[in-house]
């Protein structure tokens, strides 16, 4: 592929869990110990929040029994013991599901594609693929049927990366040109489809 | 892998238009019939597996109340 200039048509959706993990246990010379995790999920297309969280469900119950564990579920299910050695409490935010499904068969695709070639040169091929991982289009999705997610420039300007989200978080100038390139195309074109 | 994911559309695109792919991967992402040898494929490559299944990554783990405390047995299971 010359561009990786895919439209990304669905997205994958974050959903964090905590963990905790708080031990009683009346040893001398030990204070109660508590240890928690931060885990976070990208649910895949096919998935959804109640099966990450039966996942979750049918890895720790027995378990929690096993060691006379109190459980406790994302605040629904707990099981509980009469003298337990411990307590596990699971619960989570940002919760969302995955995100509806955009059409590449939907005239507004082709917008994007003409533009992309317009911008990249005819030669460039256009395909949708999934982008993981993103939750601000969670604000469109009661305004539109059709969400794409877009970054158009090229990756292979830069091949070490953009470091997106981190430390040297970087763009290319001739990248930044590009999207100014294709926004301008792109924004011309949708307002002749309104008029 | 489920029909709905746009990350088949990338596949098949590019198995149709890219002039480097190898011709063994190119045949088991046009053949519709054998899923398996692409999920074969796929699952090779942390970067793909995560286009096709939901991730889990223990993102922040943080432990223990002081330093001269001893961790239960349980803890280093």
């Amino acid at each position: 592929m010359s561009l990786k200039a895919a439209t990304s048509v669905r997205q994958c959706i974050l959903h964090r869990c905590t963990a905790e993990y708080a031990l009683t246990l009346p040893l001398a010379n030990s204070l109660p110990e508590t240890c928690s995790a931060v885990i976070n999920h990208r649910l895949a297309t096919h998935d959804s929040l109640q099966a990450v969280r039966g996942h979750y469900r049918r890895l720790l119950t027995d378990w929690a029994r096993e060691n006379n564990l109190d459980l406790h579920l994302f605040d629904r299910e707990s099981v509980t013991s009469s003298s337990p050695a411990g307590k596990v409490t699971l619960s989570s935010e940002y919760d969302l599901e995955p995100s509806p499904v955009a059409s590449e068969a939907d005239p507004k695709f082709d917008w994007l594609t003409t533009s992309l070639k317009e911008v990249f040169g005819e030669e460039v091929i256009v395909a949708p693929t999934l982008l993981a991982g993103n939750t601000d289009t969670r604000y469109y999705w009661e305004l539109c049927s059709q969400i794409y997610r877009i970054s158009p420039w090229r990756q292979s300007l830069d091949p070490r990366g953009t470091r997106m989200h981190t430390v040297d978080e970087r763009m290319p100038v001739e990248g930044l040109m590009e999207m100014v390139r294709f926004y301008d195309v792109f924004i011309r074109r949708v307002d002749a489809q309104r008029l | 892998m489920h029909k709905d994911n746009p990350f088949l559309v990338f596949l098949k695109r590019a198995a149709l238009h890219a002039k480097d792919m190898p011709d063994h991967l190119r045949s088991v992402i046009l053949d519709s019939t054998d899923e398996s040898a692409l999920l074969g494929h796929l699952c090779h490559s942390i970067d793909t597996k995560a286009l096709i299944q939901t991730t889990t990554a223990v993102d922040v783990i943080e432990g223990g109340d002081k330093c001269p405390s001893m961790h239960p047995p349980s803890l280093h299971r």
